[in-house]
């Protein structure tokens, strides 16, 4: 089959006008075409992600590859596949002590349908504070920052001890202290990530990244889960924009998991706390 | 050895400065009881603005903040969130899944309910302040971003139409509760007829509520909170509208009606 006769070229939808706001008579994407049967316009026959066939796709790649291929376009190198694969794997069950995945686990212990746990689980993951957003925003700041030392990085943002009568402290998107330490389980997460890997000096974010994080053991401070995930997806080369759904479909797994196993316990399963534990200060 | 005072203070104890239930005798919203005082004397808007804001406000306030209220929900499945409902009753999901969704959605910068009100307020706050300080309406609009050669102000256009039904009724509406006209409106007003002279922008439902606001006393947070569920009645219209049709029936797209614009075939290569 010819390239030109399976996708047409891209061509300019018309316009409809409507006073000072124009909108397009048809939605556009690069992502995806569908290419309708002959009997009905209505059905797809066959279906073309950044171009390639999904039924070759199906036959020859992995999962982690089209994933990368969806965000990135292009279909990725193998250290890079095998670097999301380990984020991935790294994130999967954020645990039970997560916000996200406390959240499933009172709406599955209360009821709640199940296909609303993970959306439940996935609004609370958003935030930016150990969220998506975070992840955004981490991107943001190792972009901004990486092409600096770290002792500039330390300068320009007056890093210093901070105490922890104010609770976790986040000095940088990503970075910070976890329950008022150094979240040790990431430190483990980066360096299984990067472990093998004879050439660490390729991964220039998350070098960076590594030594900032050090850098800051000496405030109890380093690595959180949202910094981990946007220094890989920096090296991906994930938008910042795209990152904040990338990290909650990562982290979905453990958040469902947790949610529907409480579903089969009884509603009296989770503590339910008593007046004398809810303290009312006006 | 870590500092973990704070979190061992709130291990299994919960800090509450908004409100507490006693089960079985009363239930307190910011120093007010429910059942003796609100559930008596309140209104659902005002005891939803006391939860949102702390800020227990006269009734007349919360009975044009209804009037509001019913501005952002219409039951036409054309608008964004309602759109989003429609798609919900679709698949089936239930009314309370269409809704979340639709709320979610109107988490926007770009039209609804909570988003656009703080921008708004904060943006009228801060001119406000500079305009009695004495800057002309034509200096305070040149901070601004500019698309196609208007100033982008929330609250002083509309992503489908230029002239917005709803300002009447809110015009009359104030004037029927006696509220006064404040500062932050007049001020709104102003800017409105300006932006209309010399760029064909007025105010919308979002300016004129975002001065309103003001002029009670609420801050952009207070306008975020109250505006947070604005667009759920209309959306629960929409799909009660949809949600007994059969599979696939709203807004139906053939192949052909999205336009691909990306990369033509290509294989694998080995």
């Amino acid at each position: 089959m010819s390239t030109s006769n399976k996708i047409p070229a891209a061509g300019k939808g018309g316009k409809q006008s409507k006073k000072d706001f124009v909108y397009a008579n048809k939605a556009q994407t690069s992502i995806y075409l569908e290419q309708a049967c002959e009997q009905n316009p209505y059905i797809a026959s066959s279906n073309f992600l950044h171009g390639y066939d999904v039924l070759e796709l199906i036959q020859k790649k992995s999962f982690v590859n089209v994933l990368l291929l969806l965000f990135t376009g292009e279909l990725p190198a193998q250290h890079n596949v095998q670097l999301l694969e380990r984020l991935m794997i790294a994130l999967l069950n954020l645990g039970p002590r997560h916000p996200a995945v406390k959240a499933s686990m009172v709406a599955g212990v209360s009821k709640a349908n199940v296909e609303h746990l993970l959306p439940i689980g996935l609004s609370v993951l958003g935030g930016a504070a150990n969220g998506a957003k975070e992840v955004e925003q981490a991107m943001l700041f190792i972009q901004k920052y990486s092409h600096q030392a770290v002792n500039e990085v330390h300068q320009e943002l007056g890093i210093e001890r901070l105490d922890n009568d104010h609770g976790e402290m986040h000095v940088c998107p990503g970075f910070g202290s976890h329950y008022g330490g150094i979240d040790v389980f990431a430190l483990k997460i980066v360096s299984t990530i990067i472990a093998d890997n004879a050439d660490i000096e390729q991964y220039k974010y998350i070098s960076w990244a590594q030594t900032f994080a050090q850098s800051l053991a000496q405030y109890d401070m380093g690595w959180l889960k949202t910094g981990i995930a946007a220094a890989v997806f920096c090296e991906l080369g994930i938008g910042a924009r795209e990152s904040v759904g990338l990290f909650q479909l990562i982290c979905a797994p453990g958040i469902f998991a947790h949610g529907v196993e409480q579903t089969h316990k009884p509603i009296t399963a989770i503590p339910m706390l008593s007046d004398e534990q809810h303290i009312y200060k006006p | 050895m870590s500092d973990t005072k704070f979190w061992d203070e709130r291990n299994n104890k919960i800090f509450s400065h908004v409100g507490h239930w006693q089960g079985g005798v009363d239930v307190i919203i910011e120093n007010h009881s429910l059942m003796h005082e609100l559930m008596k004397n309140a209104s659902l808007m005002q005891v939803h603005i006391l939860n949102a804001t702390g800020k227990y406000v006269e009734r007349s306030i919360a009975n044009w903040l209804e009037i509001n209220f019913m501005g952002l929900s219409y039951p036409d499945s054309r608008i964004w969130c309602n759109q989003i409902s429609a798609y919900a009753a679709d698949t089936n999901a239930s009314a309370v899944a269409a809704v979340s969704a639709a709320i979610l959605s109107t988490d926007s910068r770009a039209y609804g309910g909570s988003q656009t009100t703080f921008s708004c307020m904060t943006f009228l706050a801060t001119s406000y302040h500079k305009y009695i300080h004495g800057e002309s309406l034509s200096s305070i609009i040149s901070g601004e971003k500019v698309k196609n050669g208007k100033p982008i102000i929330v609250g002083f256009a509309r992503p489908i139409d230029k002239d917005d039904e709803r300002l009447k009724p809110y015009e009359l509406m104030q004037k029927h509760l006696a509220i006064e006209v404040g500062p932050y409106l007049k001020f709104a007003k102003q800017l409105s007829a300006y932006l209309d002279q010399h760029y064909s922008l007025t105010i919308n439902s979002g300016g004129y509520a975002s001065a309103f606001l003001l002029d009670q006393g609420f801050t952009p947070i207070d306008g975020y909170n109250v505006k947070a569920y604005a667009v759920a009645s209309g959306a629960i219209a929409c799909h009660r509208n949809l949600v007994a049709s059969p599979p696939n029936s709203f807004l139906p797209l053939k192949c052909s009606d999205v336009q691909y614009t990306g990369k033509a075939y290509r294989q694998i290569s080995s």
